[in-house]
């Protein structure tokens, strides 16, 4: 039984580098022996068929070759896949050639097939009978019961109420009548998901253009355009060990992970390439990428480009010029420096370019040849007794194979510790001599300290903690001593000092400090010693640095003195041993005399007949004040009890001289006075008469009784008389008195009469004088016409008979 | 001028010195005649202090004119029983003399106190002692003098701030000062010693 398949569509290009494929694709299988026959053809948009795409069939390992027609023809091809069997399908109703092809779709239909001309005359009805379902192809010229000339005619079918027209053109040759029924089966899964039947691989140029599977398009076949671009770059040096350059392209429809690949022509000469890369049309603006890689003889990858971003509609893509062997990893170590026996870390750092990793590390430590390690970084013991330089060399390979080496400097040093044993001394007998070594090492540890204090080779202390350790001598001699180490890499350092022990002078330990004292205060003066190798025999002051000393004594280092005058003495202490040898020191001892200072206060004025207190005080930095003295008036001094002295004072206005004498513990004396007044002004009436401040004041007593006159500037300027009664001050007539203000008014009597003399400022400064007549003020009568104005001053004298009035007139 | 008989009448001329005379002048009555101290431009010249009295019809000096040292600044009238006493600022210190009769005499040491220049003395006598005041930068300093002593403070120094004083004595005897009180607002007072 056999089942017949097509698939047919055109499309026509418009750009240059489109082309139009048009693809027929007929795959005819034997139900019981299916089969391949597929039929293509490639062509650009102008309808130009495209030579020399290889076309493959890959499962079914068929491939074709367009020709210059751009025909591929697929076929005769047993399916590879026994599981997959084609649908079987109804078919379509159509004339081709002298068969008509129609299908019975339903179990048993009537099926009329009638010939007629073109005047719609019945030439013949060819069939009219019912049918079994299935696939028919019927010649029905063949059935033809006439000998028909060569006409156009028109063939009706009806299946069922279907109906169908067609042209048929009647070549006037009688055929024999063939009608063929083709059971249709029951539809299977297969047939129902053809995918993996096979794939279609189209490539030019050994690039994949396009790649699909043909059970997709079983029915239809799409159009399919594919796109052209030229791609091209230099590059920036010659290639090492070049084998390809390959554009690597991926984008829209293009995954990363299965990027386009188009291998590009190098040109040698002038370091170039270029290349086609083709890519199936859309309709739509697809955007790509692509970078370039370069390849060496063993495939590896040496070189790549940045990666270029381009649209499909875009023209040509440029490649930056790059360095074709820029593809290698990094590898960087630094030299270093180490003790033998240490461990060394030998560190590596790696960097792969392209964001690729690196997946081996190699060491190979001094020629030794590489030696695979897990990571970057090994390690490695520094032998005691080797070369004292390592060439350590790492190579890294990444994973394109791509490999690098650096080479780092490891030099092994002894690192001998460097020791110091201290400087030269010299020591008494028995005096503890504290030994502190010094060690330098840039590694390692010390394990080991050792000290020959004597020189005689053998080492009489030692540690494996400290450098430090005390030592006492016994024996005046010279010693040569010798410091010992050894680290843990069994280093070994000696250093030696020499120690002379001699017996030596006492060593005065301390001494009285520089102190000031007072003359004729005594002092302690001290001080301690110690000898180391004997003893003391001797303690000596020198207390004036005259060289004699005063006090001397085997036992007691310490002595009183009194300084009996002043003066900075440099004081010595000297100290004598048993071997008769000295140490000395000295101290300053500054005597001052220290006069004390004596106060007996401010001078003041007191009531008379009243009790005084007079309060003394003395100032002295050293010693005490141990007699207080004083004299009042001329009494001489007395001694007082304490610094304070009271007595009476005398009932009439004089001013006593009372003089304070202080003498110190060392009979310094001093001396200071105060006057005392006796007599005291008091306040008659209180502190403040007027009633604001008072001008040209006038005093002036009738009997006991005293008046005053005066300008109160509370009443602006105006004259006032006031008057003492009965222990208060009250005014004479009225407060005011005059009606203008006044100025130098003088107050007198005159037969006990109140007058005052005065300038009336109201009148040009004129004088003028008025009286109380016992109840009121009154103006006396002055010839004013005889005195000028603008007098200077006036003044008013009077007795129990005249008045008189005395004053300047301008300035005379 | 005088009065006693209800007018006042001028004493002789009424400029009885060229022009200068009238300057640091003072008045006292001495057995009902006025005697005048002054600083004489004449008689004691060079502005020195002089007294005159009115002899009815005319000034005549009170012994010998130019009673102090240099130039007064100030004088100062008293009049105690047949006494006169003269007090005056002299180039910056006081001095204090009396009228024996024939000559002027300085009571204690002339220029027994330092004064700024300018200063006004005031001058009471009681019991025949002198008293003298005067208001240095602004401070009040009575002094007195005996014969024992001398001149000394009377109720010390200093012993109050004021200006514009008045010095008396009582009919009793006793010294009594009038002052505007600075430490009082200027008010007046009067003191006494006590």
């Amino acid at each position: 039984m056999l089942a017949t398949f097509q698939f047919g569509g055109i499309i026509i290009m418009r750009s240059r580098y489109l082309l139009c494929m048009v693809l027929i694709i007929a795959i005819i299988s034997n139900l019981f022996s299916q089969k391949i026959d597929i039929l293509g053809k490639v062509s650009n948009k102008e309808n130009i068929p495209q030579l020399g795409v290889i076309v493959k069939l890959q499962a079914a390992n068929l491939s074709d070759t367009t020709g210059s027609d751009g025909i591929y023809h697929l076929y005769d091809y047993p399916i590879p896949n026994d599981n997959i069997k084609f649908q079987d399908r109804f078919f379509l109703t159509k004339l081709e050639g002298a068969n008509l092809f129609f299908a019975v779709k339903q179990p048993k239909q009537l099926v009329r097939i009638e010939i007629f001309d073109l005047l719609g005359r019945t030439v013949e009805t060819v069939l009219n009978e019912k049918l079994l379902q299935g696939n028919y192809v019927v010649n029905p010229l063949g059935h033809s019961k006439s000998n028909l000339s060569k006409q156009v005619l028109i063939i009706r079918l009806k299946v069922g109420e279907v109906l169908f027209h067609s042209k048929l053109i009647n070549v006037g040759h009688s055929m024999n009548r063939t009608f063929n029924h083709y059971a249709v089966n029951t539809l299977n899964p297969i047939a129902k998901s053809p995918k993996g039947l096979d794939t279609l691989i189209y490539l030019k140029e050994g690039q994949v253009i396009t790649s699909k599977e043909i059970g997709d398009y079983i029915d239809t076949i799409p159009d399919l355009f594919i796109i052209q671009r030229d791609i091209y770059g230099t590059f920036i040096e010659r290639p090492k060990s070049f084998k390809t350059v390959n554009a690597i392209i991926s984008g829209d429809s293009i995954p990363d992970s299965t990027p386009k690949v188009a291998a590009l022509w190098y040109n040698e000469p002038n370091q170039s390439y270029s290349g086609f890369v083709y890519f199936v049309y859309s309709s739509q603006v697809v955007n790509y990428s692509v970078h370039v890689k370069v390849f060496n003889v063993d495939s590896n990858l040496i070189g790549r480009s940045v990666a270029v971003n381009f649209p499909s509609i875009a023209g040509d893509v440029a490649i930056p010029a790059f360095n074709p062997n820029n593809a290698n990893p990094l590898v960087t170590t630094r030299d270093t420096i180490v003790s033998i026996n240490d461990s060394i870390r030998l560190n590596a750092f790696c960097t792969d370019s392209f964001g690729g990793i690196i997946t081996k590390w190699e060491w190979s430590i001094n020629g030794a040849g590489f030696v695979k390690t897990s990571k970057s970084d090994t390690i490695i013991i520094a032998p005691p007794d080797s070369n004292p330089e390592y060439n350590c060399m790492v190579r890294i390979t990444d994973n394109d194979g791509n490999s690098a080496t650096d080479t780092m400097k490891t030099v092994i040093c002894r690192d001998v510790p460097f020791i110091d044993a201290g400087a030269d001394t010299t020591v008494s007998i028995n005096a503890p001599v504290t030994f502190s070594g010094s060690v330098t090492q840039k590694f390692g540890v010390i394990k080991m300290y050792k000290w020959d204090f004597n020189g005689d080779g053998v080492f009489d202390d030692s540690s494996s903690i400290s450098p430090t350790v005390v030592y006492t001598y016994t024996h005046e001699d010279a010693y040569s001593v010798k410091f010992y180490v050894r680290d843990d890499d069994r280093n070994e350092a000696f250093d030696v000092r020499s120690v002379s022990v001699g017996n030596n002078a006492p060593e005065i330990t301390s001494i009285r400090p520089d102190t000031t004292i007072s003359i004729q205060d005594s002092i302690i003066l001290t001080g301690t010693a110690i000898d180391n190798d004997g003893s003391i025999t001797s303690y000596a002051w020198d207390f004036n640095g005259d060289g004699s000393y005063e006090y001397t004594d085997p036992i007691n280092p310490t002595s009183g003195y009194r300084y009996q005058s002043a003066g900075v003495y440099n004081t010595a202490f000297l100290v004598t041993d048993n071997d008769n040898k000295k140490a000395l020191k000295t101290v300053n001892i500054t005597v001052v005399e220290d006069i004390p200072i004596a106060h007996a206060g401010n001078d003041t004025a007191v009531f008379m007949n009243t009790l005084i207190t007079l309060r003394g005080t003395a100032e002295q930095q050293f010693g005490t004040i141990i007699k207080w003295e004083w004299s009042i008036g001329n009494s001489g001094f007395k001694k007082t009890a304490s610094s304070d002295t009271t007595f009476l004072l005398p009932n009439i206005d004089t001013t006593l001289l009372c003089i304070l004498r202080v003498t110190d513990d060392d009979q310094n004396t001093s001396i200071d006075s105060v006057n005392v007044t006796s007599g005291k002004w008091d306040y008659l009436g209180g502190t403040g008469i007027s009633v604001g401040a008072a001008n040209y004041n006038s005093l002036l007593f009738i009997g006991d009784t005293p008046f005053v006159s005066f300008a109160e500037s509370a009443n602006n300027e105006k004259l006032s008389v006031m008057k003492f009664s009965n222990n208060k001050w009250e005014y004479v007539g009225s407060s005011i008195i005059t009606d203008s203000a006044v100025k130098y008014p003088s107050l007198a009597a005159y037969n006990n009469m109140l007058h005052v003399g005065y300038l009336d400022v109201k009148y040009n400064r004129k004088p003028r004088v008025i009286k109380y007549n016992g109840s009121s003020w009154e103006y006396d009568t002055l010839g004013l016409s005889l005195i000028t104005d603008n007098n200077q001053w006036i003044t008013l004298a009077c007795n129990s008979k005249r008045r008189f009035l005395f004053g300047t007139c301008g300035s005379t | 001028m005088q009065n006693n008989t209800g007018t006042w009448d001028l004493l002789g001329s009424s400029v009885f010195r060229p022009q200068g005379d009238g300057l640091y002048t003072s008045l006292a009555i001495f057995n009902d005649i006025p005697i005048v101290a002054f600083a004489d431009s004449i008689g004691g010249g060079s502005m020195k202090a002089s007294v005159k009295k009115f002899n009815g019809t005319a000034w005549e000096y009170i012994g010998t004119a130019g009673i102090s040292q240099g130039a007064i600044q100030s004088t100062s009238l008293a009049v105690y029983n047949t006494i006169r006493y003269l007090a005056f600022s002299d180039n910056g210190y006081i001095s204090v003399a009396k009228f024996n009769g024939s000559q002027w005499e300085y009571i204690g040491p002339p220029k027994f106190m330092e004064c700024p220049l300018n200063t006004n003395s005031y001058l009471a006598v009681a019991n025949q002692i002198p008293y003298v005041a005067v208001v240095r930068e602004g401070k009040i300093s009575v002094m007195k003098y005996t014969n024992n002593a001398g001149w000394q403070y009377f109720g010390g120094r200093d012993f109050i701030q004021g200006y514009s004083i008045s010095l008396q004595a009582s009919d009793s005897g006793k010294i009594y000062i009038a002052c505007s009180n600075i430490e009082n607002g200027n008010k007046l007072s009067v003191l006494q010693l006590k």
